[in-house]
């Protein structure tokens, strides 16, 4: 029987956290969210030397105030999990800093390890560091370590199980904040331990610490006791009062700077600076990379080339997908007998997850780029060179990290873009970001631009995508600006952020990302999707055209079909039902390309027939000349063709038309009409609510049934290229439409989460306002200035 | 650690030939040591879990695009602030040469 050890990874953010918590877990790691809040808690299990080790990552703080999320979360696990461990991971290139929440997880007192990683960057920077000083000096062992290159992770676990076996206590450390401070401390203390409130979990000088810090959640508990909480409030404000006197500085400051004393007093002692390196390597990139005018140049440029990679790169697997699931279908239609399982089957299940799933190289491609951009360190500098325009509209640099998660480069998601936003601190500038992030491009909304753009832009597409990119940043920004200086006035909060140095990312690092966040997708193309496409194609079949309507139709075809047999020059060549049939059959193979002389050598003028009706359809009637006595009959065989597939069409449409989305659509019509969305495209915009990537299959499956003829018809693209309502305004129009209007199922319950219904539903109806003025705006001004006129 | 600070305003102390001024009227590459920081509450505890206290060596590494926020050096990273927020921040600068006080530019 093994033993078990839980202990807990806290650090810096870009203090290698995740590559350490990735050397030590591998792919055994497993993500949830911390019990009643929205935090994403990772956590593995590893076996070493008869111990089974579950490892819990905590968020990346600089500190433990009550001030985030975050930081709340990782000190509530520390004091109500108790793991056996803490492992700090810290960046031995920037020790000082690193140490400051280490340093608060000894006045917390739980047991502690510091791991100190990049070691290697450190020396690189002539930075070295006596880890045996350090671990003598700080109370605490140390390990030094690299955990890209995999260097250390052994010695840290055999560390781990050895600190395990002794199974410390929790001891805080004393540190003296001066006199003042800490003559305050030892009141509180004694006022806590007398109180009905004490609690043996939390050590009590800290939680005076916390008092005099100012701390909300731990007042908060204190305050349950009302004579507590004023005998506390008392002895707060008098130390206030008398530092601020004394040295014009809070409490609170006067702490953070006696933490740093003492950091100060220790790092001193045990770092070694060889030479006075005042640039180093990521500093020079910075000379270029956020000058004042290279930066915003190359930020341009190198998310021009994010794009124009990703479509080169991701064009041969997306045909391959597009191929497979062709393959899929022809094999289901041929499997299957006609009827409703193969309908439900080839329109619903198929057609529905294969238009998702046809774009995951795209998806792939786009997060691989974004992770690129997080691991490499240079998202900061977008941020950073972005907060005074983003600030004019009222968000704050950090938005931008939501912003682009979204879909600020083509390609995130709004989900975990609306999870970003919790690095904002103050809430009108989180639920202002909240509102916007639905207008970003985010990867569902790119098979739709995708598609249209091929079949109405397919000349342009970068420039196109960029136009997109573009233009919802306008949006969201604009809408921002409008939200903030409406609802949502209120001053703006510090930017006060790390430019973390430049780092090539591992490859593991990028894999593990995009893995996490294609998987996502793919799960919601499993789930959700899968679901609405059965729904959404119950909604397109039923009811069903009615008995008498259908033979209506029928009597047409009949009618059209004998018309043909008895006109003049078919007769002799063509007898009877049964030829006509048989020549059916062969235009078809020819269609396909097959081989006719063996399959039906025994008709030779059935075949002629076909042949040349085969040659001349698409051709204009004055080049149709007659060469042989064939040639005629093709002519009329051609002609009744088109009426079969008119009749086909007015059937499907009515079909779909009677059905409940029918419904729906026609009667969204008075709405839409102005921006001339026909009922299909509206089915699609409401099947578009589950997830937009919907949009396209639902466009697939109106168009397809609605289609004359399923195999010619094609791809949608195609499809809509060949469709006289449809042109590249419209096509415009749609785009737009698709990239304001409202935010998915998912997201909407997101939103939620992160505010409360109010702003969710409040989220539709803005959006919904907000994309059909615009679209509006396109599609009226485009019409008066003559464009997609076709 | 002292906390030789008179409660009359810093920004007008003159240490011997050295001159405190705040961190926004720093100019490119310039370099001094922080003597006080007067923000309070959440942006006090901000900028100073990033290190920045009094006795910190600090060097104004650049301004973004629109000379708003500056990047630091500060304690072997780079750290950004909004102008406003290093208005807060009282820098004892190793002045080499007569220091110019640029223009207030930005915001009023």
């Amino acid at each position: 029987m093994n033993k078990k050890i839980t202990i807990a990874l806290s650090g810096n953010p870009n203090a290698g956290k995740t590559t350490v918590f990735n050397a030590i877990t591998g792919a055994r790691q497993h993500i949830a969210n911390y019990p009643g809040v929205t935090v994403e808690k990772k956590y593995g299990v590893v076996h070493h030397r008869d111990y089974d080790i579950e490892v819990v990552d905590l968020p990346g703080t600089y500190s433990l105030t009550a001030y985030s999320l975050e930081e709340i979360v990782a000190r509530n696990f520390i004091v109500n999990e108790r793991p056996g461990l803490v492992v700090d991971i810290v960046d031995a290139s920037n020790l000082d800093r690193n140490l400051y929440l280490a340093v608060q997880l000894k006045e917390l007192g739980v047991p502690l390890l510091v791991a100190l990683n990049m070691t290697d960057v450190a020396e690189s920077r002539g930075i070295t560091i006596d880890a045996d000083a350090l671990s003598e000096q700080f109370g605490v062992p140390v390990v030094p370590m690299v955990a890209r290159s995999n260097r250390g992770i052994r010695e840290l676990l055999d560390k781990i199980v050895e600190v395990a076996q002794e199974s410390p206590e929790w001891r805080m450390a004393s540190i003296s904040y001066g006199m003042d401070i800490d003559r305050a401390l030892d009141d509180i203390s004694s006022i806590i331990e007398k109180s009905s409130v004490f609690d043996p979990k939390y050590p009590t000088r800290w939680r005076a610490l916390k008092c005099l810090e100012g701390d909300s959640q731990i007042i908060g508990l204190l305050q349950r006791d009302p004579e507590l909480g004023k005998a506390i409030e008392s002895r707060c404000e008098a130390i206030y009062k008398h530092t601020m006197n004394t040295m014009e500085e809070e409490p609170e400051g006067v702490i953070a700077d006696h933490r740093y004393g003492y950091i100060t007093a220790i790092t001193k002692q045990v770092v070694k600076r060889k030479i006075e390196s005042r640039l180093n390597v990521s500093d020079k990139m910075d000379k270029v990379l956020t000058n004042r005018i290279m930066g915003p140049v190359v930020m341009v440029g190198i998310l021009y080339g994010l794009y124009a990679f990703t479509f080169w790169a991701s064009e041969a697997p997306i045909t391959w997908f597009e191929t497979f699931f062709d393959v899929l279908k022809a094999g289901v239609t041929s499997a299957l007998p006609e009827g409703m399982l193969q309908s439900l089957i080839v329109s619903g299940v198929i057609d529905g997850v294969g238009g998702v799933l046809g774009f995951v190289p795209l998806i792939v491609l786009m997060f691989f780029c974004i992770a690129l951009m997080e691991d490499s360190g240079y998202m900061a500098r977008v941020a950073y060179m972005l907060d005074r325009v983003l600030r004019w509209f009222g968000l704050h640099g950090n938005s931008v990290m939501a912003l682009v998660i979204s879909g600020g480069i083509s390609g995130g998601c709004a989900v975990p873009g609306v999870m970003a936003t919790r690095v904002l601190k103050d809430p009108k500038e989180r639920i202002t970001t909240l509102l916007v992030i639905p207008f970003m491009n985010c990867g569902a909304k790119l098979p739709v631009y995708a598609m249209l753009i091929a079949a109405f832009f397919a000349r342009d597409r970068a420039r196109m995508m960029f136009l997109l990119t573009l233009l919802s940043w306008g949006f969201a920004l604009l809408a921002a600006k409008f939200i903030r200086s409406t609802i949502l006035r209120g001053p703006k909060t510090p930017f006060v952020m790390e430019l973390p140095p430049y780092r090539a990312p591992t490859l593991k690092g990028l894999l593990i990302h995009t893995w996490e966040r294609t998987w996502e997708y793919i799960k919601k193309a499993g789930t959700i999707i899968l679901a609405f496409s059965v729904v959404l194609w119950a909604l397109m079949t039923f009811p069903v055209l009615s008995e008498d309507k259908k033979a209506a139709f029928e009597q047409d075809r009949i009618r059209a079909r004998q018309a043909f047999l008895a006109s003049p020059r078919v007769t002799g060549v063509i007898e009877g039902e049964a030829q006509l049939t048989a020549l059916d059959r062969i235009y078809h193979t020819l269609e396909q390309k097959e081989d006719i002389q063996r399959v039906e050598s025994d008709k030779t003028d059935l075949v002629r027939v076909a042949q040349a009706a085969h040659r001349m359809k698409g051709m204009e009637p004055q080049e149709k000349e007659v060469r042989n006595p064939y040639e005629p009959v093709a002519v009329r065989y051609l002609e009744l063709r088109d009426r079969m597939d008119r009749i086909q069409g007015r059937a499907q449409q009515a079909a779909l038309k009677g059905t409940i989305a029918g419904r729906m659509g026609q009667w969204l019509e008075i709405i839409t009409g102005p921006l001339g969305f026909e009922y299909r495209t509206n089915i699609a915009l409401v099947g578009g609510f589950a997830a937009k990537e919907v949009v396209v299959s639902t466009l697939g499956t109106a168009y397809s049934l609605g289609a004359s003829d399923v195999e010619e018809a094609g791809s949608i693209s195609k499809r809509l290229q060949q469709d006289p309502n449809w042109n590249p305004l419209q096509a415009f129009t749609l785009i737009v439409f698709t990239m304001l209007y409202v935010p998915c199922i998912a997201t909407v319950i997101c939103i939620r989460r992160e505010s409360s219904w109010r702003w969710a539903l409040f989220s539709i109806g803005f959006n919904l306002m907000v994309a059909y003025g615009v679209s509006l705006l396109i599609r009226q001004g485009g019409l008066i200035l003559g464009l997609g006129v076709s | 650690m002292s906390y030789g600070c008179t409660p009359v305003s810093i920004k007008e102390q003159v240490f011997a030939m050295k001159k405190v001024i705040p961190m926004r009227e720093m100019r490119k590459n310039q370099e001094g040591t922080i003597k006080r920081v007067s923000a309070t509450g959440e942006m006090g505890r901000r900028i100073r879990e990033m290190g920045l206290v009094p006795n910190t060596h600090v060097q104004v590494q650049g301004h973004a695009p629109l000379k708003d926020p500056v990047a630091i050096k500060v304690r072997d990273f780079v750290l950004t602030l909004r102008n406003n927020e290093a208005s807060s921040i009282y820098v004892e600068v190793d002045a080499v040469e007569p220091i110019k006080v640029q223009g207030q530019d930005q915001e009023a």
